[in-house]
Order: C-alpha cells, then sequence, then structure tokens
C-alpha cells in the first residue's frame, strides 16, 4: 500500500504534470 | 520576401519543445539517473531532485532562453549584447565547455550505436560474457572511431538541413519515439517476477538519506546536468524560436519532460537489476558501480534472461540512441551557431564543427582514461557556465527580465519568487556545489590532489580551466569584433 501511495504522489507530479503543460501548451500551438 | 521570413526557425510549438525535451533527455537520465535513485534513498532523492529543478535547472532555462530570444545571436553574441562588451570571453567560455564535452559525447554516442547493432544482432545470449565483450569493445580504437564518426555523420547531415528541414523534423520523430521505447521496457520490466523490491528503492522515501550531505548534492548536479540548463544549448535554440514563443510554461514542460524520461528509465532499469540478479546485495552493488558497467554489461548480460528480452534489448539501446543523438544535435549547433555568428553560413559552419568534433574526438576514442578525465574536468565546468548565466541575469536585472522579458508572451506568469531564486539561492546553490567538488576532490586524494596529469584530480581540473579562461579572456575584443550584429529590425 505504502508503495502504491508513493508511485501515485511521484509519478502523478511529474508525469502528470507533464502531460498536463503538453496539453495546455497544445491549446496553442504558435504564434 | 522580408528579412523576417528568410529566418531559418521552428514552425511550430511542438516542433521546439520536441527539439529542446530531445535536448535536455540523454544517456544521463538513462544510466545515471536510476543509479543515483537506488544509491541516495528513492523517494527522498527524488523529491529534492524536483526541488532542484525550481531551484536551479527551470530559472536557469528561463534565463537562457531570455537571452537567447531577445539578443538572436549564440551564447558569444548574447554575452555581449546582453551584458557588455567585457564579458563576451563568459559566453565564448559556455561554447567551448560544450564542445570540449561534445568531442567525448559523440564517442559515447558511438557506444549506444555499437550495442544497438550488437542488440539488433541478437549478440546478447545466456552465456555471453558481457564484462570482456564490453573490454574488448573499449579497447578497440578502430571500432570506437568508426561509431564516434558515424555518430557525427548523422548528427551533421541533420544539422546541415537546417533548423526547420533537419532538426524540428528529426526530433518531433525521434522525441516521441524515445518515450514510448522507454514505457515499453519500464512496462517489461515492472511487471518482471521479484521487481517489487526494484520498485520500493525507486518510489519509497528512505528519509534517513537526506542527512547525508551527497543525496544534496548529487540530486542538484544530476538536476543540473540531466536538463542542460546553463550548457548553453536553449539559449542557442531559443535564436530560432518566435519573437513571443512562451518561455515559461515551455522551460517547464523541458523540465518535466527531462524528469518523466528519466524516472520511466529507473522503472525500467532498477526492478530488471533487482528481479533477474540472485540476490539484493548483488544488485545494490551493479548500482553503485558505473554507468557503462551496469548499461553495456549487467543489464547486456540480464536482458536475454528476461521473457521478451530479445525486443526489449534493441528497444532499450535504441532509446539511449535517440537521447544520445538529440542532446548531441543540440550540442554541436552550439558550435555551428557560434560560427555563423562569425559570419559563415550555415553548411560551411557544419562541416567545420563536424569535424573538429571528429578530430578533438579521436583521444578520447581511443583513450578511455582521456575521455574520463575530460568528463571529470569539463562536467564540473558546466556549473560554472550556469553561473554566468546568473550573473548575465544579474547585471540586466533579475525582476527586469521576469517583467518584460519572460511574463509578457508566457501563459504561466513567473512571480516575484523567480527573482529571489535566480539573485540569491541560485548562486548560492553553485558556490555549496562547487565548494563540495573541490572539497571532496582535494580530501578524497589528500597526497595527489594538486597532480595536473592525473585523470581525476582537482589539479587537473585547475590548469585545464585556468589554460581556457587565460585564452578566452585575452581574446574577448577579438570574440566581440568578430561576431556580427544584428540591427533590431531582424531580431524581430
Amino acid at each position: 500500500m505504502k508503495l502504491i501511495i508513493w508511485i501515485i504522489i511521484i509519478l502523478g507530479f511529474n508525469v502528470g504534470g507533464f502531460i498536463f503543460l503538453i496539453l495546455r501548451a497544445m491549446r496553442k500551438k504558435s504564434y | 520576401m522580408s528579412q523576417k521570413r528568410l529566418r531559418d526557425e521552428f514552425v511550430s510549438r511542438w516542433g521546439f519543445l520536441a527539439a529542446a525535451i530531445g535536448m535536455a533527455v540523454g544517456t544521463g537520465n538513462i544510466w545515471r539517473f536510476p543509479r543515483m535513485v537506488a544509491l541516495y534513498g528513492g523517494g527522498a532523492f527524488i523529491l529534492v531532485y524536483i526541488l532542484a529543478l525550481f531551484l536551479w535547472s527551470a530559472p536557469l532555462l528561463m534565463s537562457e532562453m531570455a537571452m537567447g530570444r531577445t539578443v538572436r545571436l549564440g551564447p558569444v553574441g548574447s554575452f555581449r549584447d546582453f551584458v557588455g562588451r567585457r564579458a563576451t570571453w563568459m559566453g565564448a567560455w559556455m561554447v567551448a565547455v560544450c564542445m570540449l564535452i561534445t568531442f567525448y559525447y559523440a564517442v559515447v554516442t558511438g557506444w549506444c550505436l555499437k550495442y544497438t547493432l550488437l542488440a539488433f544482432q541478437g549478440a546478447f545470449k545466456i552465456g555471453v560474457d558481457t564484462q570482456s565483450l564490453w573490454n574488448r569493445f573499449l579497447h578497440s580504437p578502430w571500432q570506437n572511431l568508426f561509431f564516434q564518426f558515424l555518430a557525427i555523420l548523422i548528427t551533421a547531415i541533420i544539422l546541415y538541413k537546417g533548423i526547420k528541414g533537419g532538426v524540428e523534423k528529426v526530433t518531433k520523430v525521434m522525441v516521441p519515439a524515445l518515450f514510448l521505447f522507454l514505457i515499453i521496457a519500464a512496462l517489461r520490466a515492472v511487471t518482471l517476477h521479484g521487481a517489487r523490491l526494484g520498485l520500493e528503492y525507486i518510489f519509497i522515501p528512505d528519509w534517513s538519506k537526506l542527512k547525508d550531505p551527497a543525496t544534496w548534492l548529487q540530486a542538484l548536479t544530476q538536476s543540473a546536468w540531466s536538463t542542460g540548463a546553463g550548457w548553453g544549448l536553449m539559449l542557442t535554440y531559443s535564436v530560432y524560436v518566435k519573437k513571443r514563443e512562451d518561455i515559461a510554461q515551455n522551460c517547464f514542460i523541458v523540465g518535466f519532460g527531462d524528469q518523466t524520461a528519466a524516472l520511466l528509465a529507473a522503472m525500467a532499469v532498477i526492478p530488471t537489476i533487482f528481479a533477474l540478479l540472485p540476490s539484493p546485495e548483488a544488485a545494490r552493488e551493479v548500482m553503485a558501480g558505473s554507468n557503462t558497467g551496469l548499461t553495456f554489461i549487467s543489464l547486456a548480460g540480464l536482458f536475454p534472461r528476461m521473457p521478451g528480452g530479445f525486443l526489449i534489448a534493441p528497444i532499450f539501446f535504441l532509446a539511449m540512441v535517440f537521447a544520445a543523438l538529440t542532446s548531441l544535435i543540440a550540442q554541436v549547433e552550439v558550435g555551428i551557431r557560434t560560427l555563423m555568428d562569425f559570419g559563415l553560413d550555415r553548411q560551411k559552419g557544419t562541416l567545420l564543427t563536424a569535424g573538429a568534433c571528429f578530430l578533438l574526438g579521436i583521444p578520447s576514442a581511443i583513450i578511455p582514461d582521456f575521455l574520463n578525465n575530460q568528463d571529470w574536468v569539463w562536467g564540473v565546468a558546466l556549473l560554472v557556465s550556469g553561473f554566468f548565466i546568473l550573473l548575465a541575469i544579474r547585471r540586466f536585472g533579475p525582476d527586469r527580465v521576469r517583467r518584460e522579458i519572460i511574463n509578457p508572451s508566457s501563459e504561466i506568469k513567473i512571480g516575484r519568487w523567480w527573482t529571489t531564486v535566480v539573485f540569491y539561492i541560485s548562486p548560492l546553490i553553485f558556490i555549496v556545489l562547487t565548494t563540495w567538488w573541490f572539497y571532496v576532490a582535494i580530501t578524497s586524494n589528500p597526497k595527489t590532489w594538486w597532480k595536473p596529469f592525473s585523470v581525476d584530480t582537482a589539479g587537473t581540473i585547475i590548469i585545464q580551466w585556468a589554460i581556457l579562461l587565460i585564452i578566452l579572456i585575452l581574446a574577448n575584443n577579438f570574440l566581440a569584433r568578430k561576431t556580427v550584429s544584428l540591427p533590431e529590425e531582424s531580431k524581430k
């Protein structure tokens, strides 16, 4: 259980943050 | 056709992001980060590593992008125009350090090419002695030269075609493929019987490791090297972005992308090592060894013992090739951009830079200790390059950079924290890291630390840095004069 929680915290922040920012950026592809 | 439209630049935001993420993700994400995580407290190390992104890497990436996008010249011209003529040598230091690393990084890329070829040939079989396979290759000058040449040739062909026609087209394919390969390798590794222990080593924090200064220092240096912050790479790529290209969000994407690739690599490597080696002690021993030992000896020997390993081996080594090549492309471009700023066209600049990379990389290709020495000397010098960027921003005014350059075009507005970090915290990190580095170098060799002709002494760093510094400071005015001055109109 402890392992699952830490995987969610770390991957959630990092991979989740990466995907969130990419999707946000792709709304505005170029200037 | 206007001057503006004739510029060779990234056509799309995604093109720039792919190139910048490719620049950041290199072999260090795949062979160094997993070792550091396993050795320095798993989740605890990762948390410090994430913190380092905000305190060193992201502020530096933003600073570099602000300089490159504003001045529209490589590091030499950027320092001249952003800071002042007398600081031109600092930009030249960045270029020189980046190129001195490139000379041996092409050799490392060649190793990855060789092992990908071996993997596709099915050379990694049960019973093959991967230790002697690696030793034979490492001590075969002709093979090393051939694969170093191949790495430079591929890079040069891409860069010869320019940013739009070469870099953008290639990285838009290579970078997503790299992530896909890492995901496949990670999925295979975490589903191995016995992978759980490896996952625990990555994710569960060993808080006691936070008391060890080495954990903090390794996490900070890993972030600094891995994101490419302070290398002059982001600065150079930013010469080719549109005038209103986002800075803050793009730099965070690069930072998070770099960390994601590192985590995927850790999930591909560590569970494999823990699941397939006979004991956790043996796994820890591999992790405490070397980057090349982990990759080219241990993993190469373990893939054939993994179900589906005949597919995972080529996928893993191809991921390494893509990671190395997309970084090598950015590094060689720093040299090309500098020559273009001296008035050469891209084609001549590419041929000259690629030729220099091959010739000056020969000693690293044929003498392993020469490569180790250069890695030792110029790896630390990157921290100095990062410090020069901080000085440039300090001179221009950090808050002015934030308000006038970064925020007007960024979707994420950067607060005053950035000014504080760039003005106080990042310089403090530089002082602590370099002091620690020299302290360790001196105390671990108390009698021989001063020797200038040893592989990894403080003395060899001091002498090589001093020679480079003297040459560049003496050449300051020449470099400032030689670099073209762009009219304001062409910077738009």
